[in-house]
């Protein structure tokens, strides 16, 4: 009669399926364990990330691969493109688009790695110890495997480190140029002071949406959390910051349940949407929203990519001043500020035009009180 | 539509011939398996030569103080070989749970992600990444815990409708996995767009570039576990899969094995999401195939579906590393390069395995 | 309320019910207190027209459903031939046939040497170990029928339930099958079970017989008591006549329904 028996006999494959799997658990058990590498020389540069860790380098950074889209901030802490060697594709939009391109013409032919989730770049870790720079920036959840293999520059970013003084400050360590950085960022908190000294407590309030993307997407304030704060100190609110969705298409009751005094449309058109102050005013439905009616519908400007760091934030607030109040006799030259402004942080002289071009003139010009802001005649 | 070429086809693969070639299919498979896990460690942006990659995997852990510092070591040490291990071992444990599911269920379109277990894992993964946890090790404790979750809760809905019957474990599959497939969503939904979306994002893609020697042996453990007893059960599936009634006739506890073997299956299951995150279609995929070259006796589909499985997955792995200097999601490869491969085996072997009945 | 029972009563009977009673949900009452005896080593035949509950009766011998009254008793190992065969998979016959042997693998077990041996003379005694390498869905009706029941004799039980065995299949193989069903019972010693609407089938097989009409009355015998003329008539409302005639040199019983204006 047939054999009664438990474990499956003629089980070939079962056997060898034990063994492969023994066999990858002894070595899973069993691991190795990478050396931690002692920085080489005794002038070694200790750095300590966003996330905390400590991280030891040799000196400040010569070959850098941004994969984050931090490269303006990286380049207004060092002035120079010098020591990039790799940066995401999107990148590549940014300047062409802003007159980041312009100022630093090199960046366009620097080698892209290759894919990218349009928030940070894929970078494999064999392709890092190919090119073997000192330091690679990368977002804490995509460096796994550079921290498996314990890659000695590697700087870990938190998501909302596109903004963060923490951030300059590690950018500043890891380059050598932390006096510079701290300086930048007295200066730009004395400007901001100065500026919302003159905005009177009293001023009525005024009310804003910042129009993100194509579905109209309201912008809540991340990751402009300090542009939402800052424009509360200017007496105006951004109407966003109770909903809570950021990215998916907004409901257009809402929109009209908010009507706000002030529509703006943000700055970044290739990445986030292409629309313009005409197509909002051309727009059937939004015609009734007094925003529209009294023309005060402005297109965000675009700086060299993101108007973020002490540089370009103060431009920012500048700006947003001079269109929300209007009322107020601010005697601020905003062009000039601009000219002096990248003056001074990279030695590049902006023309005329290129000042149009930041603050997109030619198609803001049709909105209440922008004329002002043109060319002197 | 009856040619000359066909009948020649069918008549070769239906012949005796097959019966035999199939004994000798399953070790082919291993050696295939074998070769392309040694060819890995060659495969890869970082070029090491063979002789190193040989002397490194199999002479160094047991003759010197290795010299771990060597870049070389580090890549074929640190960076491939655990993928290795754990690619073969997510796609042997997928396919062998995907050929049993499709047993159980007497269903081509099942795959293994039918009872919710995917789903859950997916849901646990996610929500620890939401909730601040973003380290590896917790996202893959909160996965393989909501997995076998599901699984449970799946057990008792059906329980509660007093339906244990394939039917009601399929309904009972697709509400729960329906549920934390909407919870995941709302979690994403909801997920700050800059801090925590895109880690959600790129972690439900799936990829094996994070393995660690950890995950190799959680895999391993959980996979030791569960994979020789189904191998085991693997006959009396071929029972199961002919109807309640038939299998219950014949003298088979059929409740009691049916929840036996989806025990088995989601905890494989879950533990390759839990490590990897989602990797589908080739649970889904490969018993077909596996089917049209040996045929429907799942004692020989399942290994054979397995090692498949084992294989594509390994290679889809070692594309998504070295095809370009950038990591390509595996859940992406998988559906782009599987679906014109599937085709063509589908156009030729005419979808043999299942009856026209 | 259902018991299978060891050691075998001194009874001799294979099958023994007293009063079970069964209704599917919201029909009326399929079964009403059937009491029925079936001897070891015989051929039982129950039958009666479509929808009288033969294949009810059938399903609770096997276990398949609970009566909601009455006891039941098995000597034995029992197993199944079902009427129709869909199967999902393109198994071969012998794949088919070695899954009669469920009972006697092990849980995490496979066939062995013995098992397909077992498969292999079944299918040879039945006549058609040429099928063995077939897919089960390449056959006709009658093939199916034998294989299945090779498959009942691979798992070497001493009772076999077949239900409505021989109402699908052409003459010829009609007569095959219930041929086989005899030869069995008397070769092998085994307690056969078949259902059928076709008293013919009964008379050609069968020792004794279980008439069953709807509404669960039922009488229960050997052959030539329980299937005598009037009973049948009651049974299916069209009236059957015995007829002797020689065949060959051999006396043959036959019966013949009376149709109208023959």
């Amino acid at each position: 009669m047939a054999k009664q028996s438990g474990k499956s006999e003629g089980g070939g494959p079962a056997v060898l399926f034990l063994i492969f799997l023994l066999a990858a658990l002894l070595k899973g058990l069993w691991a190795p364990e990478v050396a931690e590498r002692a920085a080489d020389s005794a002038g070694g540069l200790e750095v300590v990330d966003m996330t905390g860790r400590l991280v030891h380098l040799d000196g400040p950074a010569r070959r850098a691969v941004l994969l984050t889209p931090l490269s303006w901030h990286y380049l207004t802490v060092t002035r120079s493109d010098e020591s990039i060697i790799m940066v995401p594709p999107y990148m590549k939009h940014e300047f062409a688009e802003s007159v980041l391109g312009r100022i630093f013409p090199a960046l366009a032919a620097k080698p892209v790695s290759i894919f990218d989730t349009k928030s940070a770049a894929l970078f494999s870790a064999e392709q890092s110890l190919l090119m073997n720079p000192d330091v690679i920036l990368s977002w804490d959840y995509l460096a796994r495997d550079l921290e498996k293999i314990k890659f000695r520059g590697l700087i870990k970013i938190t998501g909302d480190g596109r903004y963060k003084e923490k951030l300059y400050e590690v950018l500043g360590e890891l380059t050598g140029q932390s006096e510079r950085v701290e300086q930048m960022w007295a200066r730009y908190r004395a400007n901001e002071s100065a500026l919302f000294a003159k905005i009177p407590a009293e001023a009525p309030e005024k009310t804003l949406i910042v129009i993100g993307n194509d579905n109209f997407a309201l912008w809540r304030g991340q990751p402009y959390k300090k542009y939402a704060a800052d424009v509360k100190k200017l007496r105006a609110r951004n109407m966003a910051e109770k909903i809570s969705n950021t990215s998916g298409p907004l409901n257009m009751e809402t929109l009209l349940q908010l009507d706000p005094d002030f529509i703006f449309i943000n700055p970044f058109s290739s990445y986030f949407t292409a629309m313009t102050t005409a197509d909002i005013y051309a727009h059937p439905v939004l015609r009734r929203l007094k925003a529209v009616s009294a023309k005060r519908v402005y297109h965000m400007p675009l700086g060299a990519a993101r108007l973020e760091g002490p540089y370009e934030d103060y431009l920012f607030l500048l700006w947003s001043a001079l269109v929300m109040r209007p009322e107020l006799d601010l005697e601020l030259d905003l062009r000039s500020a601009v000219r002096e402004t990248y003056l001074e942080a990279f030695g590049y002289e902006m023309s005329e035009d290129e000042i149009d071009a930041w603050l997109r003139f030619e198609e803001n010009k049709f909105s209440a009180g922008y004329a002002r802001l043109g060319r002197p005649r | 539509m009856f040619n000359r070429r066909d009948y020649k086809i069918e008549r070769m693969i239906m012949s005796d011939h097959k019966f035999k070639q199939s004994k000798i299919m399953i070790p082919v498979l291993f050696a295939a398996l074998a070769v392309l896990m040694l060819l890995s460690l060659l495969i890869g942006r970082y070029p090491v030569s063979a002789g190193e990659a040989f002397h490194i995997v199999f002479v160094s852990p047991f003759v010197e103080q290795a010299a771990t510092e060597d870049t070389r070591w580090i890549v074929v040490q640190i960076l491939r070989l655990p993928r290795i291990l754990l690619a073969t071992m997510a796609g042997l444990g997928r396919a062998m749970a995907g050929g049993a599911m499709q047993g159980v269920f007497r269903n081509p379109l099942v795959g293994p992600e039918i009872l919710g277990v995917s789903s859950g894992a997916a849901f646990g993964g996610v929500l620890a990444i939401f909730l601040g946890f973003g380290e590896l090790p917790q996202i893959a404790a909160s996965a393989f815990a909501f997995g076998c979750l599901a699984l449970v809760l799946a057990f008792i809905l059906a329980g509660a409708a007093r339906q244990h019957g394939v039917i009601g474990l399929v309904l009972a599959g697709l509400i729960i996995g329906g549920f934390f497939g909407s919870a995941t969503g709302l979690l994403t939904y909801m997920a700050d767009p800059e801090t925590k979306l895109p880690n959600i994002v790129y972690w439900l893609m799936g990829s094996f570039a994070a393995a660690t020697y950890d995950q190799v042996a959680f895999m391993a453990a959980v996979s030791l576990v569960a994979m020789p007893p189904l191998l085991g059960l693997s006959w009396r599936i071929n029972i199961l899969s002919l109807g309640d009634a038939d299998a219950k006739a014949l003298g088979v506890k059929i409740n009691f094995l049916r929840w036996l073997i989806v025990v088995l299956v989601s905890l494989v299951v879950a533990a390759q999401v839990a490590v990897s995150g989602g990797v589908g279609w080739v649970g889904l995929i490969m018993p077909h195939l596996a089917r049209m070259l040996v045929g429907p006796d799942h004692v020989k589909l399942l290994p054979v579906s397995s090692l498949l499985g084992g294989i594509y997955l390994l290679l889809m792995d070692d594309l998504a590393r070295s095809l370009t200097g950038g990591e390509i999601p595996i859940g992406l490869l998988t559906s782009m390069i599987g679906t014109p491969v599937f085709a063509f085996f589908f156009i030729k072997l005419h979808g043999k395995g299942w009856s026209n009945d | 309320m259902t018991e299978n029972l060891s050691p075998p009563a001194p009874s001799g009977f294979a099958l023994e019910t007293r009063d079970v009673s069964f209704a599917y949900a919201k029909a009326g009452k399929v079964l009403d207190g059937c009491t029925v005896s079936i001897k070891a080593g015989g051929v039982f035949a129950v039958l009666g027209p479509n929808g009288c509950g033969k294949t009810t009766l059938l399903k609770i011998f096997l276990g398949l459903l609970k009566p909601s009254a009455g006891w039941m008793k098995i000597n034995g190992e029992i197993t199944f031939v079902p009427q129709l065969f869909q199967v999902t998979f393109s198994y071969s016959v012998l794949d088919m046939v070695l899954m009669g042997r469920a009972k006697k693998i092990g849980l995490f077990s496979r066939p062995a040497a013995p098992d397909i041996e077992a498969a292999q003379s079944a299918l040879a005694c039945l006549g058609v170990a040429d099928l063995a390498a077939r897919p089960f869905q390449e056959l006709s009706g009658g093939q199916r029928q034998l294989v299945m029941l090779a498959r009942a004799l691979t798992a070497e039980a001493e009772i076999l339930i077949l239900d409505e065995p021989a109402s699908a299949l052409d003459l010829k193989n009609q007569f095959l099958l219930l041929t086989w069903i005899k030869r069995l019972s008397r070769e092998r010693g085994l307690t056969i079970v078949f259902s059928t609407h076709l008293p013919q089938h009964a008379l050609t097989a069968a020792d004794e017989a279980l008439l069953m009409s709807s509404g669960g009355r039922h009488s229960a015998g050997p052959i030539r008591e329980v299937m005598s003329e009037e009973k049948l008539f009651e049974l299916y409302g069209v009236p059957l006549k015995f007829i002797n005639f020689d065949y060959q040199g051999r006396p043959v019983e036959s019966l013949v329904p009376v149709f109208a204006g023959t």
